[in-house]
C-alpha cells in the first residue's frame, strides 16, 4: 500500500496504490492523517490503483467524510475501480463522496 | 479439501488473502470472484480476531455441486452471524456501527452463509456458486 498526498489549489489529492486490508489500513492512517489537519481543501481521494478494500479501510474513509462534512468542504472519490467501487456501493458510501472519473 | 490453520490475530490476513486467491484459482473462479472471496475471508476471520475471544481458528475449502465452499471455525464465544441485522444505512455515518458491515459483505457476496455450534465451535459456512 502507498499514499501520496499533492496539493493542486483548493484540492487535497490522496494517490491510493495497492491494497487496504487490515494490516495496510494501519500505515495508511498515520499516512492519511493530514487530511483531518486541514480545514480549507476539497479531500480527493484518487483510487486508480486501489485493486482492494476491506471495511477496515472503509473507516478511513469515513473519517474524511466526517471530517469534510464538519468544515463543509467536498469529499470526492476519483477513478475507482468497479470491484472497489462495488464495495463502496454495498457499504453505502456511494452516497457519502462524489465520484469522479 | 484445504485447510488452513490460523493463529488468532490480524497479522493473519495476509495467509488469509493467498489461501483465498489459491482456492478461487483451484475452483476455477474468475476474477472477480477471486477478489470477492478475498473479502468475504478477510472480512470473517477479522470478525472472530475482533470479537470472539477465540485462541484458535481454521479455514476449509471444498468443492461441491458446482458450488465453492469455506467454513470458518473458531473457538470463541458462541456468535451465530446470520442473525446479525442488515445495518442501517439511513441513519447518519456518524451514527452507524462499523462493526456489522463486515457480516453485511459476507452476506452480500456470497450465495449463502449458514451457522452452526459443533463441539463448543462456531462454524461458519458460505457458497460461492461458480460461474461459467
Amino acid at each position: 500500500m502507498e499514499i501520496k498526498i499533492t496539493e493542486n489549489n483548493d484540492r487535497l489529492v490522496a494517490m491510493l496504490s495497492g491494497e487496504l486490508d487490515n494490516i495496510a489500513s494501519i500505515a495508511a492512517k498515520k499516512a492519511l492523517a493530514p487530511l483531518l489537519e486541514q480545514n480549507d481543501h476539497d479531500v480527493v481521494v484518487d483510487c486508480a490503483d486501489l485493486t482492494y478494500i476491506s471495511s477496515s479501510g472503509l473507516r478511513l474513509f469515513i473519517n474524511i467524510y466526517n471530517h469534510q462534512h464538519s468544515i463543509g468542504r467536498r469529499s470526492i472519490i476519483a477513478h475507482v475501480k468497479d470491484n472497489v467501487k462495488d464495495v463502496f456501493e454495498i457499504g453505502g458510501f456511494l452516497m457519502l463522496f462524489e465520484l469522479e472519473d | 479439501m484445504d485447510k488452513l490453520d490460523l493463529e488468532v490475530n490480524l497479522e493473519e490476513v495476509v495467509r488469509v488473502r493467498a489461501f483465498a486467491l489459491s482456492v478461487a484459482a483451484e475452483a476455477g473462479l474468475n476474477e472477480r470472484q477471486g477478489h470477492d472471496l478475498h473479502l468475504v475471508c478477510e472480512e470473517a476471520v477479522a470478525n472472530i480476531v475482533n470479537y470472539s475471544g477465540a485462541t484458535r481458528m481454521s479455514l476449509k475449502a471444498w468443492q461441491e455441486n458446482n458450488s465453492l465452499y469455506m467454513s470458518f471455525t473458531d473457538d470463541g464465544i458462541p456468535f451465530d452471524p446470520t442473525q446479525y441485522p442488515t445495518p442501517d444505512f439511513s441513519i447518519p455515518v456518524k451514527e452507524r456501527r462499523i462493526g456489522g458491515l463486515g457480516i453485511h459483505y459476507i452476506r452480500k457476496l456470497t450465495d449463502s452463509m449458514t451457522y452452526s455450534r459443533e463441539d463448543g465451535k462456531n462454524v461458519l459456512t458460505i457458497r460461492i456458486l461458480k460461474v461459467k
